[in-house]
């Protein structure tokens, strides 16, 4: 399923990460402050309203533990029992009505040398 | 079992009454009946829990059923659940008697296992609540640890460091309160001794006056007016009172107040807790003393809230022949009220 909107941290190296697959999809990279380093509810009600719909989100490791930790918690996200968010890795998320029903995680592709 | 001498017509006749009436203080429903199927004893209990009244046959039918399988010669078991007069499950054994080929008879024993069921489906969700309780403070150790690694910006270090700290410390809380909590259910609480109240709320209180301000929030403890000297083991209901507190100072913003004091209402002393906070809403006023029911998960994230504070003050109060009740208004604050029994010379005095 291809992504409809690609989000990002406005830290310049999470746009970096971004643009690439915005470009492929022909989006633009939206820059959001909830998605800033040090954030924590702000950035979890932005994934809450992206529930249900495909878009593609890049933020930092506190903010991604923040996250998956409040899903885990209030949702009941199962997401095993020693969770993992390796640099470059990617975790989907699934749900609707601003309600998560499925974590699964991604690890990091490691780029073959040119 | 040694044979039972010859008896004569009285003698059989009474040791048959006194059968029969043992028979009624078993707390099992016995049926017997003989090789024609016809009941020829029906216990107390199997009378009350076995009967026609209001309408509702299908426990006797299914008594009648297993007994017939019995005389056939096979044990027989079944669990039935009924839904009226009230719900309830009972759990039906049929035996054959003297002998299977042909039995000269058959028993049927029936227990009501409604409260074993009930206390089954509680512990089992208590398992999957625990369980889950005790993976997401995992979970978050196993995250931070691995956003930590390679970290270089040391304000982001600082600041994923805390985090770890406080989530090891809700894990080691909630370990902490669940060893509380099966303690004083086990009933390992020593015996109750005199304590004054004052004491109590004194020891409660302390280390929260500080907590509370950093907040901006005032902790005004009224000393009571009279000596309340409680019948208590002071060690839980010190903790009882320091969870009440602790809750208070939480759910209140800052600016708002938190009122303890103690009264004497009749033989009991009432210890009050009020805060001017985020109120609980009608709807789970009722559930706030069960382990791990949350208002709202998030708060109770932040704050480092166990999800068993509650729990333990109502096991406390139970055990110390008192109670715990809650008048809340959302928006507005709650008041909790611990009851505890006055020791005896406290209400002869007057």
């Amino acid at each position: 399923m291809p992504p409809t909107r690609t989000l990002s941290s406005p830290y310049l190296r999470c746009l970096q990460t971004m643009e690439p697959l915005s470009r492929a999809h022909n989006l633009a990279v939206e820059a959001n402050d909830a998605l800033s380093e040090g954030q924590s509810s702000a950035a979890v009600s932005l994934i809450r309203s992206l529930a249900g719909t495909t878009a593609v989100v890049c933020t930092h490791g506190d903010v991604i533990a923040e996250i998956l930790v409040t899903l885990a918690d209030e949702d009941r996200v199962d997401l095993g029992l020693a969770p993992r968010q390796a640099k470059g890795s990617v975790w989907a998320l699934e749900g609707r009505d601003s309600f998560f029903t499925s974590a699964r995680y991604f690890p990091p592709v490691v780029a073959e040398s040119v | 079992m040694g044979r039972q001498p010859e008896l004569n017509g009285n003698e059989a006749r009474d040791l048959l009454a006194l059968l029969v009436q043992a028979v009624d203080k078993a707390n099992q429903g016995l049926v017997v009946c003989n090789k024609k199927g016809r009941v020829v004893l029906r216990n107390a209990p199997a009378r009350e829990l076995v009967n026609a009244r209001d309408g509702d046959f299908l426990a006797e039918k299914a008594v009648e059923a297993a007994l017939g399988r019995a005389l056939a010669g096979a044990y027989h078991e079944e669990t039935l659940d009924l839904y009226s007069p009230t719900r309830h499950t009972l759990k039906i054994r049929a035996y054959p008697l003297g002998g299977s080929n042909p039995p000269s008879g058959a028993i049927a024993l029936v227990d009501d296992v409604s409260e074993l069921r009930r206390l089954e489906a509680v512990r089992r969700d208590f398992v999957a609540n625990l369980s889950h309780e005790l993976k997401t403070p995992l979970g978050a150790l196993s995250l931070l640890a691995e956003t930590l690694d390679g970290e270089e910006d040391p304000d982001v270090v600082a600041r994923l460091t805390a985090r770890v700290g406080a989530e090891a410390t809700r894990f080691s809380r909630i370990v902490d309160d669940l060893l509380d909590l099966s303690r004083i259910e086990a009933g390992a609480t020593g015996s109750l001794s005199e304590v004054a109240l004052s004491a109590v709320i004194d020891e409660a209180v302390e280390g929260f006056q500080e907590p509370a301000a950093a907040r901006g929030i005032r902790l005004e403890v009224a000393r009571p007016k009279h000596v309340l000297n409680v019948m208590a083991n002071r060690r839980d209901l010190v903790s009882a009172v320091a969870n009440l507190v602790d809750n208070a100072i939480k759910y209140s913003e800052p600016g708002g107040a938190v009122y303890v004091d103690a009264d004497r209402r009749g033989d009991r002393a009432c210890l009050r807790v009020r805060d001017e906070g985020v109120g609980i809403p009608r709807r789970d006023q009722e559930r706030i003393f069960e382990r791990f029911y949350r208002v709202d998960r998030a708060r109770s994230r932040w704050t480092g809230g166990t999800g068993l504070g509650l729990a333990i003050v109502r096991h406390v109060a139970a055990y110390h022949g008192g109670d715990v009740s809650v008048d809340s208004v959302e928006g507005e604050g709650s008041t909790f009220t611990l009851w505890v029994p006055l020791a005896k010379q406290e209400h002869a005095r007057d």
